[in-house]
């Protein structure tokens, strides 16, 4: 617990728009120095295109600042000068970004767990070969799920159908179709006494269709130290945990509108 | 007497706690010490790739910091595809600006809208108006030839700066306006 145990399947159309894996680490100051030319040897098979990025001002958790104090905040919401080496797959779909203080993955077509940490495990190798992290300060599992009813053939669905009543709050009452923006965030303990989700829903809107989309974004976390040997444990919890909410928000109509095949 | 479990540090304005290198302080500036922050780090940030990438999608804001509560992002009917695409990517940064910098937006009496106009040569105009200033950016069909400026009246004493519009580093840039317009808005 939290979120029932489910059987595991793989939806064929899948609302995910974007899945992020970041392992952060005490700052290597040697990244930001040196070109990053021996990392590169190592995952150039699958990331041989680069993009010499600098890193942008990091996300940060709205609802924490309270509480913490003004000077942290100050602090950790400048903007950052430090490099950000961005290494992307042929066609553009995977991508590696490497700064001093952290490693990550991320997709925009994510299919299966197992092919998304095939394509991140070189860049893990290459790390601890070429860095040596004495360890992982955070370690953060993302997934970006934007329900669009028009992928899905479901047009004239009510949200109500297709998520669970307890997830969309007000959405799911008699004022839904007044509703003209909404924002929750939720942050629930996952269970081991450390990890954490943070789930933040809103609407969204297709740029191009101008289409009223969900946004359900979920960031689950172990904020503590951990070593090495420990991380892919710590990944695999995150994971299940994930697969276990997802199923847990929607309804059967949307389950089966996004094609599931159990593995 | 009680041991008190602090030093002074190498700052003289702070002490540092023995048990756990934290610092805490009597004078007017608190330093975080690494510990602190990795503390904090955890915690405040989400997990992210840092990398301004953009989506195809934008965030329904609330209504008090939705400036683009009258943006026309084009049709595809009518309007330049590439022009569309680079304004796109342009409101989906200032968004995340305007998400990221909640202690700016929140010093805002009030929040105007952008405007915007499709011209002739393809190009969009989108300005930003406040009573004694305006901001404006030009995005044209070649990417290179993009704009900004900034003008205000006698009561900013006129202000006139401009430049071009780096579409792949855009953040720093309207973070700056957005606290030029939040002091003086």
């Amino acid at each position: 617990m939290p979120f029932p145990e489910t059987k595991r399947v793989i939806y064929s159309k899948n609302p995910l728009n974007k899945v992020i894996c970041q392992l952060r680490f005490p700052p290597i100051l040697r990244i930001d120095s040196e070109i990053p030319s021996a990392f590169q040897d190592v995952i150039i098979g699958n990331y041989p295109l680069y993009n010499d990025k600098i890193e942008i001002q990091q996300e940060t958790a709205v609802g924490q600042r309270a509480e913490f104090p003004p000077e942290i905040i100050k602090q950790l919401s400048k903007s950052s000068v430090t490099k950000n080496h961005e290494f992307c797959s042929t066609d553009n779909i995977y991508q590696i970004n490497l700064t001093r203080t952290f490693l990550s993955i991320s997709t925009s077509k994510y299919s299966r767990w197992e092919e998304f940490m095939k394509m991140f495990e070189s860049s893990i190798n290459a790390l601890i070969k070429i860095y040596a992290p004495p360890f992982f300060t955070r370690i953060g599992l993302r997934y970006i799920d934007i329900f669009e009813r028009s992928r899905l053939g479901l047009e004239d669905a009510d949200w109500t159908e297709l998520l669970k009543p307890y997830f969309i709050g007000l959405l799911s009452s008699e004022v839904s179709k007044e509703i003209k923006s909404c924002e929750n965030v939720y942050e629930i303990n996952l269970g081991d006494k450390t990890s954490i989700v943070r789930i933040a829903t809103s609407f969204v809107q297709n740029a191009t269709s101008k289409e009223q989309c969900y946004m359900a974004d979920s960031d689950f976390y172990y904020p503590g130290r951990t070593v090495i040997e420990n991380l892919k444990q710590k990944l695999d919890f995150l994971h299940e945990r994930a697969t276990r909410l997802i199923q847990w928000i929607i309804t059967e109509k949307l389950h089966n509108a996004m094609e599931p095949h159990t593995i | 007497m009680n041991h008190i479990p602090y030093k002074i540090g190498i700052n003289a304005n702070c002490f540092v706690r023995e048990e756990d290198q934290t610092y805490t302080t009597y004078g007017q500036t608190q330093i975080p010490s690494a510990h602190e922050l990795e503390k904090y780090e955890t915690s405040f940030f989400i997990t992210s790739d840092a990398s301004g990438n953009t989506s195809p999608y934008l965030r329904t804001l609330p209504h008090d910091i939705d400036i683009l509560r009258n943006a026309d992002l084009g049709t595809n009917e009518v309007n330049n595809k590439d022009v569309m695409r680079q304004t796109q990517k342009f409101i989906s940064v200032f968004q995340r600006i305007l998400l990221n910098n909640h202690n700016i937006v929140n010093s805002f009496s009030y929040l105007s809208p952008l405007n915007f106009k499709w011209l002739e040569d393809d190009s969009v105009l989108i300005e930003w108006i406040f009573k004694d200033f305006r901001i404006g950016f030009s995005i044209e069909p070649v990417e290179q030839d993009s704009s900004w400026y900034l003008v205000s009246n006698q009561n900013l004493e006129e202000v006139s700066k401009s430049g071009l519009l780096d579409m792949e580093d855009l953040e720093p840039l309207l973070v700056n306006l957005l606290d030029f317009a939040s002091s003086n808005s």
